[in-house]
């Protein structure tokens, strides 16, 4: 298994109580699937993308990517992990203001030694048009793609997706989705997709199903539906 | 890691550009305030290096005397033979109308050698040249003719001389008045056609250059063996070569302090809008850290703007402070003291401190600041909750109405900006009350000047009559040297050994030879209590006497210890019935040709009042730039607080606030800020004043008491209020500037 999460919990103290966030969570993503973790507002959802990227830690549990424990990895190794591994896309897309798509892309291409070619990149990404424009000239839809293009860049082995299409209108939210389907093809990258929306689970290898971060459902989709033909 | 130096790096100048008003303001803040720091230091540093160079190449006496008749060849060639070089320096005053006197030398061929502005030395007989202030204050052109003790002379030359850097006529004088009078140089036959034809009196003067083989104390010791001397004057006691540079000491550390708190503040204001851009960016910069950016290339990338910021506006800084603020500055020394053309000089400390140390500042409170922002976790900064965000923790409030509410909850989240400003504004408006108290110490040093002795007049005497004049008291003045372990260095003193039974600070209770009274300016100057032993001590000798004071009199600012006559003849080892001065309230008819200098309160006043016409314009820039310094930093601290709240400023806006009450919910509580931060500077800035004004003072021996006139305290005030209230007017435009979408972009 790619990434395998073992009796994984955690818990947040906030005034003098503890709230139960991830409650014994074990399951298993496949290198070069599309997992989907489905759940309402509150269910752990984000919280368990958080901790498979090293950006929160785990009360308990045991956390491993390509046979590495991070759970128990010092901060310093946490960023290494995060660096050379993950690549994260946010409902926010949080570009720099005052750098060009281009430039918002190639901020990240240093990261790693097998990063991308940024125009190949562009390119798949429908932005060489945009290239040049600043994220104010975008729209929501482009925005999101150079953000895309961005955790991109430096070939990550995950690809972590909270709420991708949150900010986003139908056409662009179902242009991401077709975007990052053939992403994962062509570069086996395995993408976890966080979305409180349950159309998109034709797409996905496997659904994990979260309610008050336990796991509901944990199944494999044995029948796939091309993003394109995603309805909702 | 140059990937993304190189990439982020292309952010500066668009930063800059989109916050061009900012930048400008940051800009122009450190621009003024390292053009007034170094325009000073190296207007000062410039004025020294150019009477050092000048009198390097004018070859300057080492000391000089007076003999009642000229020296036999004998006397100079033995004073050769032990590495003494004695030039002849003869003078006679002519008097060229009832106002004006000239002093006529013997153009120099060795020793204190002219250095012409204008024109030529004197080559011709009838050649005269001319110190330049004299000649200007008297229309005196090249080419002119003038006539002088009967002699017509052409003006060929207009110049200065190194053993006359104050154009007085006597050292003991206290202010140069260039309109009444001046030197001027012959060449050598005609002064000797002068000196022969005997029609004017003239005082047998000589410079003397020295290899170091006899200290000068020896080489009096030898002439007072073999001629009568006069007057013996080595140049470190020459007023005449020394008084510029102790003046400028006053400014030149004012400015220092200046500097260095104005160095505080730019990394103040700096550090306040780097943490204020992580702020806004705390999503970007969190989206970074997820995709494994670390903490020091972040940091690195914080640094980049304000370090370049202040390289840049600290180069244009220096510029501007050689270019507009060294010939601004040194004007009025200029036009005082008789110099050269001046020299820039460029102290290779004081360029390394500008390059060097406020970037290196920056650097470090950025670096710590930055660090201390950006550690704050991934997700924290995703959620935009930076750690030191102030939180609403009060459920009930104090007030009721809408706007109140506003307010209160817009004052306690700003808390922190609040804080920041009320720190801001303290330093600033100290260096605004710094700059105030110099110029009202001075003021009240010249208004206090002329009551610092209770007599009018002072004679310094050459050869005592042989009785006192009538309404006349004998005193023997003598400068001794104290050393200051407070300020570690020496101060002059002035021994007035006067008759028990005098008018003016009677002496009758003193019952040791050693006892004196002393002023109380010298127990605050030497910090020592009216009962206290001191030494001073005769640096051309070395001789310490150790003396001990049993009392004070009121002299608010001379350095004064008072003796019994007989026992400081005693103590000097003066014949019995020895005077060297004589004092009296009213004007006395005295054979001129043995008194050296007649000293009145007026010429007190006069040297106080040209000191301050001196530091003047510094003093005036000093306190200028504070105010612009003061202006800018309340701007960009305001700013910053409503550039924190352009979020809520817009959701108010959309909900259909006005301006009017937009302006009183995220304004209105600055006021209090601003108040505040005057009352606690001014009494702040006050406080300090009494120890940092010793500093500014040091190297002058006479003392000058920090003092700020109740009016100054009210312009303070009023500048500070009237500042705010400017600067209120436009960010209530930048209010109205924040737009109603401004809601949306947090959104994207």
């Amino acid at each position: 298994m790619y990434i395998t999460l073992k009796d994984v919990s955690k818990s947040y103290a906030a005034d003098n109580n503890s709230t139960l966030v991830l409650n014994n969570i074990t399951t298993k993503f496949d290198k070069g699937t599309i997992s989907l973790i489905l759940g309402p507002s509150g269910s752990g959802k984000s919280t368990l993308l958080n901790v498979i990227g090293g950006l929160d830690t785990i009360d308990k549990g045991i956390i491993q990517v390509e046979g590495m424990d991070i759970s128990s990895l010092p901060a310093k190794e946490l960023v290494t992990y995060r660096r050379n591994k993950i690549g994260f896309i946010f409902q926010l897309y949080n570009l720099v203001p005052d750098l060009t798509v281009r430039e918002n892309i190639l901020v990240c291409k240093h990261l790693t030694k097998s990063s991308l070619d940024v125009d190949e990149l562009l390119d798949i990404l429908e932005m060489t048009p945009h290239a040049r424009k600043f994220p104010h000239q975008l729209s929501g839809g482009q925005q999101q793609r150079c953000a895309v293009a961005r955790a991109l860049v430096k070939n990550p082995s995950v690809l972590l997706c909270d709420e991708p299409t949150g900010a986003l209108d139908y056409k662009s939210s179902k242009e991401l989705l077709v975007l990052l389907e053939s992403i994962n093809r062509k570069y086996k990258t395995t993408a976890i997709i966080v979305t409180h929306n349950e159309a998109l689970k034709g797409m996905a290898h496997h659904i994990i199903k979260l309610k008050d971060g336990a796991i509901r459902q944990d199944y494999a989709n044995e029948t796939l539906t091309p993003a394109i033909e995603l309805e909702w | 890691m140059v990937g993304d130096c190189m990439i982020l790096t292309r952010r500066i100048p668009r930063e800059l550009a989109k916050n061009k008003i900012r930048s400008l303001s940051i800009l122009i803040l450190i621009v003024i305030g390292f053009g007034i720091t170094f325009g000073g230091i190296i207007g000062n540093d410039s004025i020294i290096h150019t009477v050092e160079k000048y009198q390097v190449e004018s070859n300057a006496e080492d000391g000089e005397f007076t003999t009642l008749s000229p020296l036999d060849d004998e006397v100079l060639s033995m004073l050769e033979d032990h590495g003494v070089n004695a030039e002849k320096a003869f003078y006679t005053d002519i008097t060229l109308n009832s106002d004006s006197t000239l002093r006529v030398f013997r153009n120099r061929n060795s020793i204190n050698t002219m250095i012409v502005d204008e024109g030529n030395a004197p080559i011709q007989n009838n050649d005269i040249a001319i110190e330049k202030h004299y000649a200007a204050d008297n229309s005196i052109k090249i080419g002119q003719t003038i006539e002088v003790g009967g002699h017509e002379y052409t003006v060929n030359g207009l110049g200065s001389v190194p053993d006359y850097n104050l154009v007085i006529a006597n050292p003991a004088d206290l202010a140069a008045d260039p309109e009444t009078f001046g030197i001027a140089f012959v060449n050598e036959d005609m002064f000797t056609t002068l000196l022969e034809a005997g029609d004017t009196a003239f005082v047998f003067n000589y410079t003397y250059v020295n290899d170091g083989s006899l200290s000068d104390a020896e080489v009096k010791e030898i002439l007072a063996e073999e001629a009568a001397l006069g007057l013996f004057l080595q140049k470190d006691a020459n007023n005449r070569m020394t008084e510029y540079a102790s003046e400028l000491t006053v400014t030149n550390n004012a400015t220092l302090v200046f500097g260095v708190v104005f160095c505080i503040l730019m990394a103040y204001v700096l550090v306040v809008f780097v943490q204020n851009d992580i702020e806004k960016e705390s999503g970007i910069i969190g989206t970074f850290y997820s995709l494994g950016y670390t903490r020091p290339e972040l940091v690195r990338h914080y640094i980049y703007l304000p370090v370049l910021l202040v390289i840049a506006a600290t180069i244009i800084g220096i510029l501007v402070g050689i270019a507009i603020g060294v010939p601004l500055l040194t004007a009025d020394s200029i036009a005082y003291y008789s110099l050269p053309a001046l020299e820039l000089c460029y102290a290779p400390a004081y360029l390394a401190y500008g390059l060097i140390v406020p970037p290196l500042t920056t650097i470090i409170v950025c670096i710590i600041s930055v660090t201390r922002k950006l550690s704050a976790t991934p997700l924290a900064l995703l959620r935009k909750k930076p750690s030191s965000t102030s939180r609403n923790k009060i459920t009930e409030l104090p007030v009721k109405d809408a706007i109140g509410i506003l307010r209160f909850r817009q004052f306690t989240k700003e808390i922190r900006g609040n804080l920041i400003m009320i720190f801001g504004l303290l330093v600033s408006i100290f260096l605004l009350v710094m700059s105030t108290s110099l110029w009202g110490s001075l003021v009240h040093y010249v208004e206090i000047s002329d009551s610092t002795v209770p007599y009018d007049y002072q004679y310094s005497v050459s050869t005592p009559p042989i009785s006192v004049p009538k309404g006349a008291t004998e005193a023997i003045v003598k400068k001794l040297s104290v050393y200051s372990s407070q300020a570690d260095q020496y101060y002059d003193v002035i021994v007035l050994g006067l008759p028990a039974d005098n008018p003016y600070y009677p002496l009758n209770n003193l019952s040791a030879d050693s006892q004196v009274y002393v002023s109380d300016s010298l127990i605050a100057k030497l910090g020592i209590t009216s009962a206290s032993k001191f030494d001073l001590t005769d640096t051309l000798t070395g001789r310490q006497y150790q003396i001990e004071a049993v009392g004070e009199y009121e002299a608010p600012t001379g350095l004064y210890a008072f003796m019994d006559i007989n026992n400081l003849r005693e103590l000097l080892d003066f014949e019995e019935g020895y005077y060297n001065t004589l004092l009296s309230n009213d004007s006395l008819a005295l054979d001129a040709s043995y008194v050296l200098s007649t000293t009145t309160t007026d010429d007190i006043k006069k040297a106080a009042e040209n000191m301050l016409e001196n530091r003047g314009m510094m003093i005036g820039i000093l306190m200028i730039g504070a105010v612009i310094i003061f202006i800018v930093v309340i701007y960009l601290l305001l700013k910053a607080m409503i550039d924190r709240s352009t979020y809520n400023i817009s959701l108010l806006k959309i909900l259909g606030y006005n301006k009017r009450e937009l302006s009183k919910i995220y304004l209105g509580t600055s006021f209090y800020s601003v108040l505040i931060s005057t009352a606690v500077a001014i009494l702040f800035g006050r406080f300090m004043m009494n120890y940092l004004f010793p500093y500014f003072t040091a190297h002058l021996s006479v003392s000058i008491q920090v003092y700020i006139y109740p009016y100054m305290y009210a312009l303070i005030i009023a500048i500070i209020f009237a500042s705010y209230l400017i600067i209120n007017t436009l960010l209530k435009r930048l209010l109205k500037r924040v737009s109603l979408v401004e809601i949306l972009k947090d959104m994207d």
